[in-house]
């Protein structure tokens, strides 16, 4: 078994890419069906996403910090900043489909907005 | 922090959105004119990097008004909410029927079933399916 993972990247697009294709590789390290790979890397590329486009848009950019354990029965994964947590508009076309996907695909999901930044918990079955 | 955390990527300037490092490149559209219209076959990821590659490409192709624009995402490994934005806003700029989209895959299947776009987009299973239909809904696999 594989350790955590525990990376961060800066706020941009191209190091969410990285911090996507990170997770991916550390999915395909353990034992889990095709099916669920693809929808954490969907649901925490759309957490990760909101964090580039939205947490540091009136401040320097920061980083992203991006964890995962694997434990017996579920994976965990959680996306977190250092900025402002936005609620998505009424109207949020593009944003609002991002945070559907993820509560979607997560058996749970946490959003915890703080002075200090932003984390968002998702819990997947592996059963 | 973990003790096992790694430490943040170093090449912060490499990462500045106006820079045109490598990474700009994870998406190929390649056009196909054909007797029926164009083909787009895109393959790579679309994600928040990539996927003002292929509003550009769209856009262009539309602008010749073709009788049928074929978005191939068989080469596509990965596609987020902004690439699914770009799938949309290519259905609704075109005429009806115009936009199609060629998806044979589970890791793009999955994006658009769970948001509800595989009953918005024309989703076919093939690029000869998808220039073959006329302008009613047919959805991949059916």
């Amino acid at each position: 078994m594989s350790r955590n993972l525990n990376i961060s990247g800066w706020a941009n697009a191209e190091h969410a890419v990285r911090l996507r294709h990170t997770l991916q590789t550390w999915l395909d390290d353990h034992d889990l069906p095709e099916e669920l790979r693809i929808d954490i890397v969907l649901a925490t590329n759309e957490a990760i996403s909101n964090a580039v486009e939205h947490a540091y848009r009136d401040q320097p950019p920061g980083v992203v910090l991006l964890t995962a354990r694997r434990t017996v029965e579920h994976v965990v994964v959680s996306v977190s900043d250092q900025g402002t947590w936005r609620p998505p508009p009424a109207d949020s076309g593009n944003r609002g489909r991002g945070l559907g996907i993820i509560r979607a695909v997560a058996a749970t999901v946490d959003v915890d907005t703080r002075p200090g930044g932003t984390t968002i918990t998702t819990c997947y079955l592996t059963g | 922090m973990a003790p096992d955390e790694t430490p943040l990527f170093d090449d912060r300037s490499s990462g500045q959105a106006s820079g045109g490092s490598a990474h700009a490149d994870g998406v190929e559209i390649e056009a196909e004119r054909v007797d029926e219209g164009v083909v787009l076959h895109v393959s790579g990821d679309l994600d928040l990097l990539t996927t003002s590659a292929l509003t550009d490409a769209v856009a262009q192709e539309l602008r010749g008004s073709p009788a049928a624009l074929v978005i191939d995402l068989s080469g596509v490994g990965f596609i987020a909410s902004r690439g699914l934005e770009a799938l949309v806003i290519a259905h609704q700029s075109a005429g009806e029927g115009v936009v199609r989209v060629v998806v044979t895959t589970r890791a793009i299947m999955r994006p658009l079933s769970l948001t509800g776009l595989l009953g918005v987009l024309r989703v076919y299973e093939s690029v000869p399916a998808a220039l073959a239909a006329d302008t009613e809904p047919e959805r991949s696999g059916s």
